[in-house]
Order: C-alpha cells, then sequence, then structure tokens
C-alpha cells in the first residue's frame, strides 16, 4: 500500500497514537533521565506535554491537517512541562509552521515540517547542548531535506526517518559526556522516537495505537541508570497519591498551595474527582490540606529513599567480585597468566592484566 | 563576601564571580532562554550581554553555606515561560550543589524581556 498524502483525520490519529506510545514507555524514558537534571520525569513530562495535545485535537470540529498541527501546537504549548516539554511544543509549533506552507500532507510537505520545527527549537536556546533531543530533530530533519525526492510513499520515508532517528540516538552518548558515563542515550530523544514509532504505527495500521495499562514494562539493562544518583538525593522522600472526592475545587490555586510542599506534582480533575501525585516530605500536611475539599480515596505513600535504597540492593551488578559485596576486596595487578593463577591460589579477587607499563587506569581498579 | 564551606583540613572560599559564572554558564544552556540581561539596567534599557560578560547577569548573596541566585535573562517568544523558568531554577540549584557543594537556598529568576 503506498500513501501519498496524509488527511486531517489520519494525522489526528497518528498523534494520538505518538501519545500513546509514549505514555506506555514513559517509564523507560524516565530511566534514562540524567540531563540536565537526573530527577527521573523526562517520559513523564513529556506524556504529560502530549497528552494535553491530544486533547487539544480531540476538541477540533474541523479536522484538516491545518487545524490539527495547530491544535496540537497549541496543546504542547499549554500543557508544556519539563524542559522536554518546552522543546516538544516548539517542535509542533515548527511543524505547523512548516504545514503551512502546504495544502496537503506529502513527503515534501513533511520533511519541510521537519526542518521547520527543528528551527524553531533551535531558536528558543542561545546555546543548544548537542547529544540531547535537539540534535535528534536536527539531524533528522536535515536527512528529511537530503532524501524528499527519492521517494514518494509516505510510510517508506517516515520509516526511513525512524531509522535515521534511531542511528543519531545511539550516538548521543558520544555527543554528551554525561550520558556516556551512565551508559544511556539521550532520554528527550528516547522520547520523540517513540512518539514517531506510535505516529507510523498509526499510518500503516490506519487505527489508533491503544494504550498499555500500567504502561510497557522497565527494560532492565536501563534501570541501573539510577545507580548514578545517590538515594541522599532525593529531596523529597515521600510519593503520595490520593483521589478526592470533591466539586469545590480550583485546580489552580489548589497547585499554588501544593507548590511549596514537595515536586514532581500532578493535579487531574474532572467530574467531581481530583487525582493529586506530590512528592513531598510532609504527607501528612498534603492530606491534611486536601481533606478540607472533601472525602480522600485510595491513598497511597510510597518511601521513595527506601525504594530508591532497595533498587541498588536487587541490582544485579556486572562484574563478578561485586557480587558477592564484601567489605575488602584485593586486586593483584599482573602480567601473564601463570602468575595471575598464582595469585588466583592465593584468593585474590580480581586479576587485572597489568600490560605493558603495570600501571592501569584508575577507572579499570 | 565569598560562600565558605570547611572540612576538617581548613576552610574553602569560593568567591561569588565564580558563583556567578558557574550560575551563567548553566542558566545558557537551558532551553528556552536566549539571553542574560544586565542587571543595571539603569536607563531602562535591557543590554543582551555576551558570553565573556555573563556574569553581569547574575546576582549572587551569599549567607554563610547557603547562596541566593538572582538571573537576570530573556527567554523566547512562543515558550511557556513559566516552566522554561521552573527549568532554569531547578537545573541552575542542580549545578550549583553539585559543583560547589555549596547549598541553594534560593533561586530568583527576573525575567527582563521576550525575543520574538
Amino acid at each position: 500500500m503506498t500513501i501519498n498524502k496524509i488527511d486531517g483525520s489520519t494525522i489526528r490519529n497518528m498523534i494520538i497514537s505518538g501519545a500513546n506510545n509514549l505514555e506506555n514507555n514513559k517509564n523507560m524514558v524516565n530511566s534514562l533521565n540524567i540531563f540536565p537534571v537526573p530527577d527521573g520525569d523526562t517520559g513523564t513530562n513529556m506524556s504529560l506535554t502530549m497528552s494535553s495535545a491530544v486533547k487539544e485535537i480531540n476538541s477540533l470540529t474541523n479536522i484538516d491537517i491545518h487545524n490539527v498541527f495547530e491544535a496540537a501546537a497549541n496543546g504542547t504549548l499549554m500543557g508544556a512541562r519539563g524542559n522536554s516539554g518546552v522543546i516538544l511544543s516548539q517542535i509542533f509549533r515548527g511543524f505547523a509552521k512548516g504545514v503551512k506552507k502546504h495544502d496537503e500532507l506529502s513527503v515534501a510537505a513533511l520533511a519541510d515540517s521537519f526542518m521547520e520545527g527543528s528551527d524553531t527549537a533551535y531558536r528558543a536556546i542561545m546555546k543548544p547542548t548537542e547529544g540531547t533531543i535537539l540534535t535528534v530533530i536536527r539531524e533528522t530533519a536535515e536527512y528529511a531535506i537530503r532524501e524528499k525526492d527519492k521517494n514518494t510513499d509516505l510510510i517508506e520515508f517516515f520509516e526511513v526517518l525512524i531509522n535515521k532517528a534511531n542511528e543519531i540516538l545511539d550516538k548521543t552518548p558520544e555527543m554528551l559526556a554525561v550520558l556516556k558515563n551512565a551508559g544511556v542515550v539521550d532520554a528527550g530523544g528516547k522520547g520523540l522516537i517513540c512518539i514517531l514509532d506510535g505516529m507510523i504505527h498509526a499510518l500503516k495500521t490506519d487505527s489508533i495505537l491503544a494504550l498499555v495499562e500500567g504502561g510497557n514494562k522497565l527494560e532492565s539493562e536501563h534501570s541501573q541508570v539510577q545507580e548514578f544518583f545517590n538515594t541522599e538525593d532525593i529531596t523529597f522522600g515521600y510519593c503520595t497519591e490520593f483521589f478526592i472526592k470533591t466539586d469545590k475545587i480550583d485546580l489552580e490555586s489548589y497547585k499554588d498551595l501544593l507548590q511549596d510542599m514537595g515536586d514532581s506534582q500532578v493535579v487531574v480533575g474532572g467530574a467531581g474527582i481530583v487525582k493529586v501525585h506530590i512528592h513531598t516530605n510532609n504527607p501528612g500536611k498534603v492530606l491534611e490540606t486536601a481533606l478540607q475539599y472533601g472525602e480522600l480515596s485510595k491513598i497511597k505513600i510510597d518511601n521513595m529513599r527506601e525504594q530508591h535504597r532497595e533498587m541498588l540492593d536487587e541490582m544485579p551488578v556486572s562484574q563478578a567480585v561485586q557480587a558477592e559485596p564484601q567489605k575488602y576486596g584485593v586486586v593483584a595487578v599482573t602480567m601473564g597468566g601463570g602468575i595471575a593463577s598464582i595469585f588466583k591460589d592465593l584468593g585474590v579477587d580480581e586479576i587485572i592484566e597489568g600490560g605493558q607499563t603495570m600501571n592501569p587506569a584508575l577507572r579499570i581498579l | 563576601m565569598p560562600a565558605k564551606l570547611s572540612n576538617k583540613f581548613g576552610e574553602i572560599y569560593i568567591s561569588d564571580d565564580v558563583l556567578a559564572n558557574i550560575a551563567g554558564l548553566a542558566t545558557i544552556e537551558c532551553y528556552g532562554l536566549v539571553g542574560m540581561a544586565s542587571k543595571n539596567a539603569k536607563d531602562g534599557l535591557v543590554v543582551l550581554l555576551r558570553r565573556d560578560n555573563l556574569n553581569k547577569g547574575v546576582k549572587i548573596t551569599t549567607e554563610g553555606e547557603d547562596i541566593i541566585v538572582d538571573l537576570f535573562v530573556i527567554v523566547k517568544f512562543g515558550t511557556k515561560i513559566s516552566t522554561v523558568a521552573d527549568n532554569i531554577i531547578s537545573k541552575v540549584k542542580y549545578t550549583l550543589e553539585n559543583i560547589t557543594g555549596l547549598k541553594v537556598k534560593r533561586v530568583n529568576l527576573n525575567i527582563q524581556g521576550v525575543r520574538v
């Protein structure tokens, strides 16, 4: 099946699928979050930003491509959360601007909108850090412009773009040392690719990618990132979540109230029920304030420091020495297999090949 | 007054200029921000600062081991300013605390202009 142009309702499905796919994978994206501040919320932030776009799109009555992109741009702008959210909103603003130059969404228009998205995103920063979502969108856009004449089928074109985007994402650790040290790719870039993956799914199947209850399972290889920040670095210790049954609450002023009590707060409401999520040091105080508005239900409070410690303890450690934690370890620097095996017999925990200088890098030790 | 850290061997003083430079560099890496503005806008004109005198857009006040940072910035039109501000504040706080080991008490952000 070849598709040469996309109409409004398809692009709507694509954006919704993109948002859903991101929501499904947000835990994975969260676990990659190490830059600029390792607070593990990139996936959540991007997903909330996208869901605001979806809400805006769903309220449209006239679905043509310009309207849909305009709504997505507005939605992401209003709902932007976190760095990645703001960047995403700029990308969508650029998309909307790029599409405006064309009457229909063809390969050329798609390439233009990518380029415009990247340009707009770059205009809002003084000193771009490469190796982030910005790099991913820029290089993908540049590639799109180069390739746009070779392809007329949008599915093929989109696939080529996603492959390119993945390729660049894999290179992000080379560009940004923080990522390399933690052994991860950029979280924002990964989030963007999740969105694109969702979009192509919708384009291929002409249906909306469904939400998975509880999200996709976390791939274990990424969870190790958390190792890189200390339990003590968690400023607010208790993850508090509950529902308030009320219809006399002003969400905005309630949010302001919560602002001082912690961070990572999410307050969403509708139809007589308000869901609250906050990281705080005073869960009691938060609940107390909430009680003024109405009945509370499904209260859940987790000690995040404890969780984090447990996570660190359970972490499968890659090196054999560390498999059985012990207070002291003996490491021998040797040359040649014979001496190494003598040391092994003497009960040395780990042998390092000294090489010519017999002076191995501190990192290996 | 320079910020002071002490350990069992002695004391470490970090001058306000150094803190201002770190804060300035952290700030300009933030998304949504197009420049630092001079805080001495006597004549009411906001001047976009060049890279080498970045620290003019940063005011540092130290109280022992606590730092209070005032930033004067210009943001890009068409971004959600409140979110951009949140991002800048958390980035600056994280970077300063991470690099210097001092405690950042407050980061105040003054948005002096928007650029289209």
